[in-house]
């Protein structure tokens, strides 16, 4: 049933730059798309584990550089070396970048998970801080705020065609919808499978899940390891369909998007992060021309003060709690009925 | 005052399964336990009875590793686990369940027991994404047995319903059940009866036997002294940290250290 549901989506979005090939609209999508894929990883640690990541652009910004940088080739002094990196295949450079995103994600979880709750948030906060420091100064590597420029695009090879460079609006947004339906799949079948019930059990209650036998350290970290290489998958979609990075995408308001995107629809449901996602990475450019920035912001704010008031848990779960209550009702008066209808044929 | 200058009474002969040697336990100054000593012996139920406050759940802390004790000793099946972190204590199979209920609250009751099975999953992260044989049979096997534990426990009914949204007493039985799935040896149950009506106590008391009968020691802390003198081969007293008499059931009924103590008027209940 729900994999029906899932396949009917996947199919008709897939069909969208057919049935509507406007240009404008597919790049508005498809960079949604990617902030929703990021989404999906922040909500790995913070919906499964309850462990807020204050710092996940950086894992993004860490698969976005690597990817690029990779791609383009680069040479570095280092410690009186000079380093040469020749350009590497684009899906090479593209499969590092979640390689490196992982194993940055692999040294925060050792580092913050000794350390929970509030100490965590403030070293994944510096941690991106530290990222973006780096990014913006070191600018024999990464061209600092001039930005590195000219980012190869992912390619594909087609039986036929040979290997095309994916760049049109549509090829984009395939790619985007094909990685999002990846990540989708993999955190769906991590969350149900022995290690999303340890995560899960280490969220609703630690010391229970201790006496059970769960070692939650060891689960914390593969999560973080697998949260910090889809949000490295995003960053690197980033760097090769826009093409163009510089500093800006380790700062904080792209972490702080990704937080309500996950919070809206719903923390720790597989589609709460895709739902608000779409919300929150569409609004922006519906309301643009319509309203001004500043109007825009606070725009945002109600919207997500409205929703945490009367959705605190975001709209996948409320939307799922609603279903659950009519279907208790439907079976309820089905029950009372058939006694009546007992009744009636006794009489 | 003599009882605990007295070597320890042995109970049984052979190797405990528990022992306890010298166990003091400083909580920020006070002395919570004292000098305690104490051997389980496989295939027993022993009871750790005593006033509030007398260091019950104190010791539970030390013996599964919640706490580490300031000086002594804790073996369990001749090894010393002492300082050893709980989930490594839970996998040598020594489980306890807490005094306050504890469950996954926003998990269903199925979903509760299916965690509590972890230490009995092996598939690799791989075999879990890739959704290989290995991890489908792993999963039909571990929704099986989770079945068996809810219906043991009694709560198959209640097996969609979130944790949170039980009752006290099936929250109760919920703990137990969570514990048992993780295979202990020995089972440590801090106030398991607590707030059970005495019906509800009758069933859980028929519970602990039949987990008894499968060859799980059971190591319990119950204020009521009913279920304490019918079920327990040996009982343990603890008072303001320090153990102040050992014995069976009726020696212990009839200890006037333990009756000045604890049992004073309980006692009579007990008996009747
Ligand atoms: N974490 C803690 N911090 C401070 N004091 C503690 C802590 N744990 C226990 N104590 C103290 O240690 C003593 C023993 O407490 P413990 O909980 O072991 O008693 P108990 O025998 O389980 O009592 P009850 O029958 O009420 O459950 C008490 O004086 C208690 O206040
Ligand atoms: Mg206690």
């Amino acid at each position: 049933m729900n994999k029906i549901v899932f396949f009917v989506v996947v199919a008709l979005l897939a069909l969208l730059p057919v049935l509507w090939p406007d240009p404008y609209m597919l790049s508005v999508v498809s960079a949604a798309g990617i902030m929703i894929v990021a989404a999906i990883s922040l909500n790995v640690l913070l919906g499964f584990t309850g462990q807020l990541s204050l710092g996940h652009a950086a894992f993004f910004g860490i698969g976005a550089y690597t990817s690029a940088l990779l791609s383009l080739g680069f040479d570095v002094s280092l410690f009186g070396y000079l380093l040469v990196v020749d350009p590497k295949p684009v899906w090479v450079a593209f499969v590092s970048g979640i390689l490196v995103a992982a194993a940055f994600g692999w040294l925060i979880g050792k580092l913050a998970f000794r350390v929970r709750g509030a100490y965590f948030v403030i070293v994944t906060i510096c941690f991106a801080q530290v990222m973006r420091m780096v990014a913006l100064n070191w600018v024999d590597l990464t061209e600092g705020p001039m930005a590195l420029v000219s980012i190869p695009a992912l390619t594909l090879w087609i039986p036929g065609e040979g290997v095309i460079k994916l760049v049109s609006k549509s090829a984009t947004y395939w790619l985007v919808l094909a990685a999002n339906v990846l990540a989708y799949l993999i955190v769906a079948r991590l969350v149900l499978s022995r290690f999303g019930r340890a995560a899960i059990a280490l969220r609703e209650n630690e010391t229970l899940a201790k006496s059970i036998g769960i070692p939650v350290t060891r689960y914390l970290i593969v999560f973080s390891v697998i949260s910090a290489g889809i949000a490295g998958a995003a960053g690197g979609l980033y760097a090769h369909t826009v093409r163009i990075i510089d500093p800006e995408v380790f700062m904080f308001i792209y972490t702080i998007t990704m937080v309500i995107m996950v919070i809206a629809g719903g923390k720790g449901t597989l589609a709460g992060p895709v739902i608000g996602g779409i919300i929150f990475g569409l609004l922006p450019e519906l309301l643009r021309g319509v309203v001004a920035p500043e109007v825009q912001w606070m725009l945002y704010g109600a919207l997500m003060v409205l929703l945490l008031l009367f959705m605190p848990k975001g709209i996948v779960p409320t939307f799922n709690g609603l279903v659950r209550r009519l279907r208790a009702r439907l079976a309820r008066e089905k029950t009372a009925a058939a006694p009546a209808k007992a009744r009636g044929a006794n009489a | 005052m003599s009882a605990q200058l007295q070597p320890m009474a042995q109970p049984r002969p052979g190797a405990p399964l528990l022992a306890l040697s010298g166990v003091t336990m400083k909580i920020s100054g006070l002395v919570a336990l004292s000098e305690v000593s104490l051997e389980v012996h496989p295939g027993q139920i022993v009871s750790l009875i005593g006033p509030n406050g007398a260091g019950k759940t104190t010791a539970f802390n030390v013996i599964s590793g919640y706490m580490r004790p300031t000086s002594g000793t804790v073996s369990f099946q001749g090894e010393d686990i002492t300082g050893l972190p709980p989930e490594q204590i839970a996998a040598r199979g020594l489980v306890r369940s807490f005094q306050r209920t504890s469950v996954f609250g926003n998990c269903t009751v199925f979903e509760n027991i299916q965690t509590a099975f972890h230490m009995q999953g092996s598939a690799s992260l791989a075999a879990s994404i890739l959704r290989l044989p290995s991890f489908r049979r792993e999963e039909a096997a571990l929704r099986e047995r989770t079945r068996e534990m809810l219906e043991f426990v009694g709560l198959t009914r209640r097996a969609d319903d979130l944790a949170a949204n039980l009752s006290y007493g099936d929250q109760r039985l919920l703990g137990v059940g969570i514990a048992l799935a993780a295979q202990p040896r020995l089972l440590l149950l801090d106030e398991p009866a607590a707030g059970l009506n005495p019906s509800e106590t009758d069933e859980f008391k028929d519970m602990i036997r039949k987990v008894a009968d499968t060859g799980v020691t059971i190591l319990l802390v119950e204020h009521d002294m009913q279920m304490v003198m019918s079920i327990s081969d040996y009982i343990v007293v603890l008072n303001q940290g320090h153990r102040i008499a050992d014995g069976g059931p009726q020696a212990i009924q009839n200890n006037p250290d333990v009756i000045r103590a604890y049992l004073g008027s309980g006692l009579k209940s007990a008996k009747a």
